[in-house]
């Protein structure tokens, strides 16, 4: 219970998190790293593929090669459609979930 | 294409690498992969340039290591059912037949009979052979003493009398043999399988 609330939070919505971006497009594990690190949601690219060989598994998320013109071959991750479902799972819950969450912490009355 | 990797990045590759010993294996080469491709095709400066910007192959490792699931728990060593009163029966078996003959070892073989780390054939057998043995010397003394009557002698009765009362000593003598080396015995095929009887078909 005393544990960073941040760190718990984050680990519960952070492979959540991976599929919202690649709903919107398949990425390489780099860019994804960044965008989560730079998101506050990982401290690095070691928590990355651990998380991706997880969604992997779970057949929520595909890889694959792709050359691009200017660099090297580069391995995309991709949702699946078991992803997109997952996704979609987990978007209609948040909300209520997370008002459900603001109504019983609500704010510091300061009474 | 051919690409030539810079020593920055070979070194920093490397170092990532053995930082990330012990991570699963499938983890540990997409992480370097990864990496890889980041710095793929960078000259010296460049590469160190942005190593620079990247976290330290300990950090990344240590990341990494802290989003593996747990290693499954070693088994733990479950302990043989009635393994202590397996010991107890067969050291009351050894221990008992000097300090409370006739009772002590009965006692250890009625225990050792009822204990879990001995097969039934090895029950059977423990009882069966003091006896056996008992029987056997008790034979033998026997036939020894028929021919010693057939030798003439003036002071026959003497001799016979004092013949029955060696002849049961004897025998008792050694059971005080046998008992011990047979609860020997079984304590330590006993310890050798863990106090388990192996499974009888």
């Amino acid at each position: 219970m005393v544990a960073d609330v941040g760190t718990q939070l984050r680990k519960g919505v952070v492979e959540y998190c991976v599929l919202g971006l690649l709903s919107r497009q398949a990425m390489y594990g780099w860019e994804l790293s960044e965008q989560l690190v730079s998101s506050g949601l990982i401290a690095s690219i070691g928590t990355l593929y651990p998380m991706l060989a997880r969604l992997r598994s779970q057949g929520l998320v595909t890889a694959y090669d792709e050359a691009s013109a200017s660099g090297p071959v580069r391995k995309y991750y991709r949702l699946t459609a078991l992803g997109e479902a997952q996704l979609e799972s987990f978007r209609l819950q948040w909300a209520p979930f997370a008002a459900t969450v603001d109504q019983l912490v609500g704010k510091d009355s300061g009474s | 294409m051919t690409e030539q990797t810079s020593n920055t990045v070979k070194t920093y590759l490397a170092r990532l690498d053995a930082a990330l010993a012990g991570v699963d294996p499938d983890v540990r080469f997409e992480i370097v992969s990864g990496i890889r491709e980041e710095l793929a095709g960078l000259d010296d400066d460049a590469a160190a340039a942005r190593i620079a910007e990247m976290d330290d192959p300990a950090l990344i490792a240590a990341e990494a290591r802290a989003e593996m699931p747990p290693a499954p728990a070693p088994p733990v060593a479950e302990a043989a059912p009635g393994r202590t009163f397996s010991i107890a029966a067969v050291l009351v078996l050894i221990i008992g037949t000097f300090v409370v003959p006739i009772i002590g070892p009965l006692v250890g073989l009625v225990w050792v009979s009822m204990a879990k780390a001995w097969t039934r054939r090895e029950k059977i057998v423990a009882w069966v052979r003091p006896f056996a043995a008992g029987l056997i010397v008790l034979a033998i003394s026997f036939v020894a003493s028929l021919f010693g009557q057939n030798q003439p002698t003036q002071t026959n009765q003497p001799t016979l009398a004092f013949a029955f009362v060696a002849q049961w000593h004897f025998v008792f003598i050694v059971m005080f043999i046998v008992l011990p080396i047979e609860g020997i015995v079984l304590l330590v095929r006993a310890n050798k399988r863990g106090w388990r009887a192996p499974s009888q078909p």
